[in-house]
């Protein structure tokens, strides 16, 4: 990269929906302005102020079907008054929204018109019962597949990614695979207080993942514990660059610098090629790792986007930690657990942690640089000195947009 | 005529009523149903909502929207692969407002008997009187030209009766539905002798389309359900004078509560039950009842009640009304005190009560239970334990369990059931018990 590009002062809002106590769905909850101003001066707080902020991004999916909003970047001005005039942008690449706001942020930075950036992502889903947001959700896909696809659309086509997997491997094998993702996610999720399943007190996790889905009720391949949750939070973090650090006053020591990055875009109006791969995944994990110039070896930790606990099974075979079709195994036999290999998901990912759709991409990088800059309290894991990187796959839609990024530990 | 032409014209009377309303929205959620299979695309579907009064019927207009759309939203999965044709609706939102103005598009609400007369199929859900049934049925049977099939709703007249009064010349067949219909699962059915095979073959589809249990119980006043629960009432209407010789009135009727809900393991106690269904919905079943009768069945205490004001039941918004209890948010907070009519604090009296009954063994709560996989186990060792227990809770709670076996085995003997376990069933999925009566748990 033709300049060095930081991440520091995250902040992520609770992931508010079933699971934490605090949530009543028959009450009226915190609206996307409430999350907004909370994760942005939460970040502004920790860079002495807005005043040292020269441009702002909100990633954010559907507000204008979930919260009758648009023109979210109108919004940012009343985080501080110090936004007020400067520029500001919303982008949106259905659930990618949040790693594209970062994205965003980094090409401005890049570009030389911005040293500091506040990247923000936010969604508040919990406005609507979950088969009116299922509506809204699947605008993610080409809106003339709506119609033959699945009440639940988006748990429809993982779905049938699940089945073609089970198909090709075995059912018995690959719900193991999916229940042990379940239940690190939820074990992971409980060290992590921000998190909705932070409260989840179930002693028999491998025993629930490994229920029988029922497709007279839900989809044919996958049951609840499979999907991610029905969300309400934000993330925010600051985009900067080396000048930027000295402006904020914040060593390095205290941030993440990225080091590669990819978005990689495929055709909507196309079914995937091969529903046993998360092909347009692959491309971009490899993209970013190349430009990094590192090898898989070397990573530390990786959030993926398991919006589904199948989509972690493949996320471990497009990185290439797991052979083809030997990811349900890669998983079971505690690879990816917080103490195993290649620890994935460390605060509980989209299916425990949470997965406000918009946020979700910010909420990825503020894991990987608590983890990496040793912030991650009780959720923190081990960076051994040989593995200083982390990594965040952000995917919207079937494999459709994907953002993954590579960051380094500063010393 | 085959059963889709009889469920092509229906009519609901006491449309509007507690069960009416039930029957209704069972009856439009099983059309609107058949209304959408692509071989009924061109048949109308028509269902005639009879009751006294267009306010109460605007009312149960209003509750059928909400029910189906709750429904529809439930159902959504299933919804959406049956509108796959229907091209031009898209989202999940678009299919279930389509279902609901459908649904609601068969009703036709209506204050006249007329509406009736060209029916296939009449449900019945009017007030438990004899003549009035009569004389209604009477009316459709002889102006409606069809030859219409009359399900009745009757919990506690003999079908037979109401057959030769109003002449339905066997074109009748008892339905009676538990509270609330569209939820209970079963209903249960008495069939003439030498009834009409088309009508019960009928009413076992309508079960099946509809997932609903039937049980068949014989034409004997009341049933097998409030055959069993009037019985109940004497027996802890009995017991509580009996504890009034050593408690405060209100302590008693806590007590007698307390043994039906707690001790039993069952939702609600009996007193809390009566006033869940309404002191003058038990008091009028009984004095139905016992027209029909040997067996004198008609309650002083129920009567008295009634006469100082204390009726139970509930309001419109399902709130309960004052009764043997006060609720407060949904939970009994006060007991009456029958004789000075004042209402007492629970909190005050049950750790006397409590005292009183001195069990030792650990209970296990009904909500806890029902939703347990080894709900059995518990209950075994429960009433195993209680069975050993000296104290005067487990004792009055063996009597209890020992006098509802005998209720349910003297059904069956006097000829209201062919079977036991129709005795159970009845009480399992209309009263929602863990367990049926008849069972070997007191030893």
């Amino acid at each position: 990269m033709q300049k060095r590009v930081f991440m520091v002062a995250g902040y992520n809002t609770v992931s508010l929906g079933s699971g934490r106590s605090e949530f009543n769905p028959k009450k009226e909850n915190p609206g996307i302005e409430h999350y907004m101003m909370e994760a942005g001066r939460a970040t502004l707080n920790m860079i002495n102020g807005a005043k040292n902020v020269d441009e702002s991004v909100v990633g954010n999916f559907m507000a204008s079907r979930f919260n009758n909003q648009a023109h979210l970047a109108a919004f940012i001005p009343s985080i501080d008054k110090d936004l007020l005039y400067k520029p500001s942008v919303r982008v949106e690449g259905a659930c990618a929204s949040g790693g594209l706001a970062v994205v965003t942020a980094v090409k401005s930075i890049l570009a030389g018109t911005a040293d500091v950036v506040l990247a923000i992502g936010v969604e508040v889903q919990n406005t609507v019962k979950a088969m009116y947001g299922a509506d809204h959700l699947a605008l993610a896909d080409y809106h003339k597949k709506r119609q033959a696809g699945h009440a639940y659309f988006f748990p429809g086509k993982f779905s049938d990614r699940a089945g073609a997997y089970a198909n090709a491997y075995g059912e018995e094998y690959m719900r193991k695979g999916l229940a042990q993702w379940y239940a690190n996610c939820i074990e992971n999720a409980r060290l992590c207080e921000t998190a909705q399943e932070y409260e989840n007190k179930n002693e028999h996790l491998i025993e629930t993942g490994l229920m029988p889905p029922d497709g007279s009720r839900f989809v044919d391949h996958l049951n609840f514990t499979d999907c991610s949750k029905v969300s309400d939070g934000a993330s925010a973090i600051a985009v900067v660059s080396e000048e930027g650090l000295k402006r904020i006053g914040i060593s390095a020591r205290e941030a993440i610098e990225l080091v590669g990055f990819a978005q990689t875009e495929d055709n909507i109006m196309e079914e995937p090629g091969d529903p046993l791969e998360l092909s347009t995944t692959k491309v971009s994990v490899q993209q970013a790792m190349q430009m990094a110039g590192i090898k898989k070896e070397q990573l530390a930790t990786v959030e993926t986007h398991d919006c589904f606990t199948i989509a972690g099974l493949l996320a471990t075979e497009a990185f290439g930690f797991a052979d083809k079709g030997k990811g349900a195994a890669f998983v079971a036999n505690g690879h990816t657990s917080r103490d195993g290999q290649i620890p994935f998901n460390t605060t509980g990912g989209l299916i425990a942690w949470g997965h406000p759709t918009g946020a979700t991409g910010v909420h990825q990088v503020v894991t990987i640089l608590e983890q990496l800059s040793g912030k991650a309290g009780q959720a923190q894991i081990p960076i051994p000195d040989d593995k200083p990187y982390g990594m965040t796959v952000n995917m919207g839609g079937n494999d459709k947009t994907v953002v993954s990024m590579v960051f380094k530990k500063c010393d | 005529m085959n059963n889709l032409d009889r469920y092509q014209n229906i009519t609901v009377l006491g449309a509007a009523g507690k069960m009416g309303s039930g029957i209704l929205l069972l009856n439009v959620l099983h059309s609107v149903r058949l209304m959408h299979q692509p071989q009924n695309a061109d048949k109308t579907f028509v269902i005639h909502a009879i009751d006294q009064s267009y306010e109460r019927l605007e009312g149960v207009m209003n509750y059928l929207k909400t029910q189906v759309l709750k429904w529809a939203e439930k159902n959504i999965v299933e919804l959406r692969k049956q509108f796959i044709r229907r091209s031009h609706l898209i989202d999940n939102k678009d299919i279930i407002e389509a279902f609901v103005n459908d649904a609601i598009s068969i009703v036709k609400p209506s204050v006249t008997i007329e509406s009736a007369y060209q029916s296939y199929l009449v449900f019945e859900a009017i007030i438990e009187d004899e003549a009035a049934k009569t004389d209604v049925l009477r009316k459709i049977k002889t102006n409606n030209p069809n030859h219409p099939f009359f399900l009745s709703n009757t919990s506690a007249i003999p079908i037979s009766i109401l057959d030769k009064k109003a002449g339905l010349e066997k074109h009748i067949i008892g339905c009676h539905f538990y509270n609330p219909p569209a939820v209970q699962k079963v209903i249960e059915v008495v069939e003439l002798k030498d009834g009409l095979p088309e009508l019960s073959q009928l009413v076992k589809d309508f079960a099946k389309h509809m997932g609903k249990l039937i049980v068949e119980a014989n034409d004997i006043a009341g049933f097998i359900g409030n055959g069993f629960f009037m019985r109940e009432i004497k027996y802890a209407v009995d017991l509580y004078e009996s504890l009034k010789k050593e408690l405060a009135p209100a302590e008693a009727l806590l007590a007698v509560d307390k043994i039906s809900h707690e001790l039993l393991v069952r939702p609600m106690g009996i007193f809390q039950l009566m006033g869940y269904v309404g002191i003058d919905v038990c008091s009028l079943i009984m004095r139905v009842m016992d027209n029909y009768l040997l067996e004198p069945l008609q309650c002083s205490f129920l009567d008295d009640l009634l006469n100082k004001g204390f009726r139970g039941g509930q309001n419109a918004d399902g709130t309960q009304k004052d009764g043997y209890f006060r609720y407060s948010k949904g939970k009994a907070v006060e007991v009456l005190d029958i004789d000075s009519q004042q209402y007492i604090s629970i909190d005050t009296i049950e750790a006397k009560v409590n005292d009183f009954l001195a069990v030792k063994t650990k209970t296990y709560s009904w909500n806890q239970l029902s939703r347990s996989k080894y709900k059995e186990k518990h209950l075994n060792e429960y009433f195993e334990s209680i069975n050993q227990e000296k104290s005067k809770g487990a004792s009055l709670a063996k009597d209890y369990m020992q006098s509802m076996k005998a209720i349910g085995q003297k059904l069956y003997e006097d000829g209201v059931t062919k079977s036991i376990d129709n005795v159970n069933a009845v009480m399992m999925n209309g009263f929602y018990y863990l367990y049926g009566p008849v069972n070997n748990f007191i030893k």
